[in-house]
């Protein structure tokens, strides 16, 4: 019980479903709905992946996801990405403080986008030196994958928030 | 058939920004294109069992259930998960009882005119605030004091028309004076004593203005913070719960202060800098419009500069502000987790951390400092600038005889009185607007009427005899999130009830009914047969007793702690209650008795003991429905027995529902109900309920392992 479940994952079969959720068959049994998480999302996305049923169990988990056959990948790959949407800035456009909210325009990889985030606290974290994670008031998560890459202006904008 | 909701739907299932919606109705969901109404996908209700809003971590998506197979219809940002939330639960009803839903507003947490968040628990946008309604409203506030707003009214124009007077009898010193040929003592002694005067009387206005205006905000804080807090205590918790402790405490402290010392100093400035200000202009235009256009066109620069400076002040002592905060947090982490550190000899690793954030604040300080002492006198040799124009111009003025030499000497001290209310003007519009909206908040929380109202025509009922009847309860806090669903029981007059369950299954809220801090979305409760709904709140709370598991005990004496269930209790009642409660024998060894001061400042109880003044209090209450949140804090078993006893003794002759941990109260109680995710699943004595070997049964068993566990260490 009390043993973390590895999964083997030649029995593992990911796939997703018409219906765009992830199913799982394992050996001779057949979950419909399987939920994916990440172990550690930031520091090791791609190893330690939890797969659950619904609000339940933790089935096991997969060391790495390059165990898998190329279409139970996919379909964690793609189920991931929903999962863990999260649009990169690649410019802040304008920033603007108000009432103790701030209102950001960003360009991201997404397109332009436009988000508020309240106060300083718990909104701008810094993953590691120069990664950066902006959560806004509804908790959407905007990522900022290398502060370097920023234009100057764009830096000085989130100098006062780092 | 009609359509229940329309609900944006911004994320294709490939993550692209789209502009689509979701129609629903009681038959399909459409995916349509929102501008041209192009059906993209449709997905009928056949055969379909459940609708759910799935929350992942960086979007959400709403899934529909045929059974086992399941299909995403939406993908959507978080901001829209309360809509799709309303929408999911509406249509799972729909789908399991056929109820046709009507749709409950979806609560926001936008301002429905111009889509600015809000702060929690409050519907007040600072940018949409009427402030001209708002000020009216603070003017009912001021009128009991009127005459003495008046009268601050008057030494404004008093302390304005003085300060203008001193440049004038400046010039005249220098020019009819000092610079006449013949000296004139009288005059001059005359001069210098209306100085002396003029300055005397702003003293004594100031002196006058401050008290006044002390006076009247100070009673305003009062009467402000009064209606708040009275307000607040008659609201229902179905209110209080949506708000945190400290947003009811800023409400009542940090807001009305807000509007008391906008009151009390800012708005006094306001008015007599305003006037100060038009003043000065008046007599500077009037004496030389040239020279006076002179000073005032550069005069929105400069002030634009102080700002723009001001500004990047604030940034850059901000920043170092954090830094501050920072280095501290991890000091105090590293200090309070010391014995951590240690035992893991992990010293050399926190000193290098601490002495890293300790080094970004030196370099921090060290380039706010030397930009600072750069920026500052650059700024004054700038604003300074003017004087040198000024001396220019009117030194030719002189020259040409057009001016007298006091003349300029006037003149230039009008041009210094110039500034001051000039930078104090770019400081209004932010405390102005910090007033309005607090006073705003504040009037938010006056205005809130009690959701829970005693009918017109409430039945008294002096005295209930127990009997509890549940039918069909459904209840949830928010209006997508059933936490009980159509619970039914009747509890018989004198019953001990026990109530079990994983956290979150529903009991607190079932207790929450009983005592209606709330009120039932569907079904009903009845007390002796009266609707709960139908009974003067009064009467049931007087009734219905409570002992909570986590003790609180007010600021007080041990004493004062007991008698709060029965105000007027005699010392011979409260002694009796403890005794009961097995608190008296404890109670009178600590060494001030019953004068023991407890609470935040006071001694420090153990758990058990908080536990017993608490049953205490019951005791003395005496009330004819007790329910019970019993602790899950392990006590030793000495304590576990006395409190054990006492609750047998509180639990006598009175319906008892018991939120039970321990297996020795179980076995007490009359029945067992067992709620698993807002639904009753088992009801019956201990041993029917193990002999079906379910829930029940798990959580013995569970239980007993944690004992035979805790015994074994």
């Amino acid at each position: 019980m009390a043993d973390v479940q590895f999964l083997d994952a030649k029995s593992v079969r990911l796939r997703t479903t018409a219906g765009g959720l992830v199913s799982l068959g394992l050996g001779d049994t057949f979950f419909p709905k399987v939920d994916l998480h990440l172990a550690f999302p930031f520091s090791d996305p791609e190893r330690f992946i939890s797969v659950r049923e619904p609000e339940g169990d933790e089935i096991g988990l997969i060391r790495h996801i390059q165990e898998l056959d190329p279409l139970s990948q996919e379909a964690v790959r793609k189920e991931l990405r929903w999962r863990y949407y999260t649009p990169r800035i690649q410019r802040i456009i304008s920033y603007k403080e108000e009432f103790g909210h701030t209102y950001w325009e960003v360009e991201t990889d997404r397109g332009v986008h436009t988000f508020v985030t309240r106060g300083r606290d718990q909104t701008v974290r810094s993953i590691s030196e120069r990664r950066t994670l902006i959560i806004d008031v509804s908790g959407n998560r905007y990522e900022i994958a290398d502060l370097e890459d920023l234009d100057v202006r764009s830096r000085e904008y989130l100098a006062t928030l780092l | 058939m009609s359509e229940l909701m329309t609900v944006a739907a911004p994320l294709s299932s490939d993550l692209r920004d789209v502009d689509w919606q979701v129609v629903a109705t009681l038959e399909n969901l459409q995916v349509q294109e929102r501008t041209t109404g192009r059906i993209l996908d449709e997905i009928s209700l056949a055969g379909a069992t459940k609708v759910e809003n799935e929350t992942l971590v960086g979007l959400a998506r709403l899934v529909i259930y045929f059974g086992h197979e399941a299909r995403t219809v939406a993908y959507y940002p978080l901001e829209h998960v309360p809509e799709y939330g309303v929408l999911a639960n509406a249509l799972t009803r729909y789908l399991e009882d056929g109820v046709v839903p009507t749709m409950k507003p979806v609560e926001t947490a936008f301002c429905p005119n111009c889509q600015r968040p809000l702060r929690h628990g409050t519907k007040v946008c600072p940018a949409c605030v009427s402030s001209k309604r708002v000020l009216r409203r603070l003017a009912d506030y001021l009128k009991p004091y009127w005459p003495l707003v008046t009268m601050g009214m008057l030494i404004f124009f008093a302390l304005t028309a003085a300060s203008l007077i001193t440049p004038q009898l400046q010039r005249i010193l220098v020019d009819d004076v000092l610079k006449a040929s013949d000296a004139n003592l009288t005059m001059l002694v005359v001069l210098v004593a209306g100085m002396a005067l003029v300055r005397l009387l702003v003293t004594v206005f100031s002196i006058l203005r401050g008290r006044i205006m002390v006076v009247v905000g100070a009673h305003l804080g009062r009467d402000l913070r009064g209606a708040v807090f009275t307000r607040i205590q008659s609201l229902s918790l179905s209110f209080l719960d949506k708000q945190r402790v400290g947003d009811l405490m800023n409400r009542i402290n940090h807001d009305t202060r807000h509007v008391q010392s906008f009151l009390q100093h800012q708005l006094p400035d306001l008015v007599t800098q305003s006037l100060l200000l038009l003043g000065v202009i008046v007599v500077l235009l009037v004496q030389s419009w040239q020279l006076a256009l002179l000073i005032l066109i550069p005069a929105p620069f400069i002030v634009w500069l102080s700002n723009v400076t001001r500004r990047k002040v604030r940034r850059m002592y901000r920043q170092q502000w954090r830094s501050w905060d920072e280095a501290n947090s991890v000091l105090q982490d590293i200090l309070s987790g010391i014995r951590v550190v240690k035992s893991f000899g992990a010293e050399d690793i926190e000193v290098e951390r601490f002495t890293q954030y300790s080094a970004h604040y030196r370099d921090l300080t060290a380039r706010n400092e030397s930009a600072w002492n750069t920026l500052y006198p650059s700024l004054s040799f700038i604003m300074g600038l003017g004087n040198f124009l000024i001396l220019y111009y009117g030194g030719k003025l002189v020259q040409n005889e057009v001016f007298q030499m006091g003349e300029l000497i006037q003149f230039s001290a009008y041009a210094g009185l110039l500034y001051g209310p000039l930078q104090f003007m770019s400081f209004i519009p932010r405390w102005f607007h910090h007033a309005i909206t607090a006073a705003e908040r504040i009037f938010e929380i006056v205005d809130e009427i009690p959701a829970i109202l005693d009918r017109p025509d409430a039945i008294a009922m002096p005295r209930i005899e127990g009997h509890i009847k549940l039918e069909n309860v459904t209840f949830g806090y928010r209006s997508h999130e059933p936490v009980l669903k159509k619970v039914s029981l009747e509890i018989e007059s004198g019953e001990m009830i026990g109530l079990v369950g994983h956290s979150g299954a529903g009991k607190s809220t079932l207790i929450n009914l009983v005592n209606r801090f709330y009120d039932v979305d569907e079904g009903s409760i009845y007390i002796d047969g009266v609707d709960v709904r139908d009974l003067a709140q009064g009467d049931l709370r007087r009734q219905v007793g409570v002992v909570l598991q986590e003790s609180f005990l007010f600021a007080g004496t041990i004493w004062q702690n007991i008698a709060y269930a029965k105000p007027g209790a005699t010392k011979e009642e409260v002694i009796r209650a403890a005794k009961i409660a097995n608190a008296h024998d404890f109670i009178v060894t600590f060494p001030d008795g019953y004068d023991t001061r407890v609470g935040e400042k006071g001694q420090r109880l153990s758990g058990g003991e908080r536990q017993r003044i608490a049953i205490a209090r019951a005791v003395l209450h005496n009330p004819r429905i007790l329910i019970l949140d019993e602790a899950t804090s392990s006590v030793d078993s000495e304590t576990e027995k006395q409190i054990q006893e006492a609750i047998q003794r509180l639990v006598q002759n009175r319906t008892t529902i018991a939120i039970a941990h321990r297996l020795s109260t179980l076995k007490d109680a009359d029945r067992i109900m067992v709620l698993d995710h807002g639904e009753l699943v088992e009801l019956g004595t201990h041993e029917e309920l193990l002999g079906l070997r379910g829930y029940y049964f798990r959580l013995v068993q569970a239980q007993r392992e944690m004992n035979r566990m805790r015994a074994a260490v």
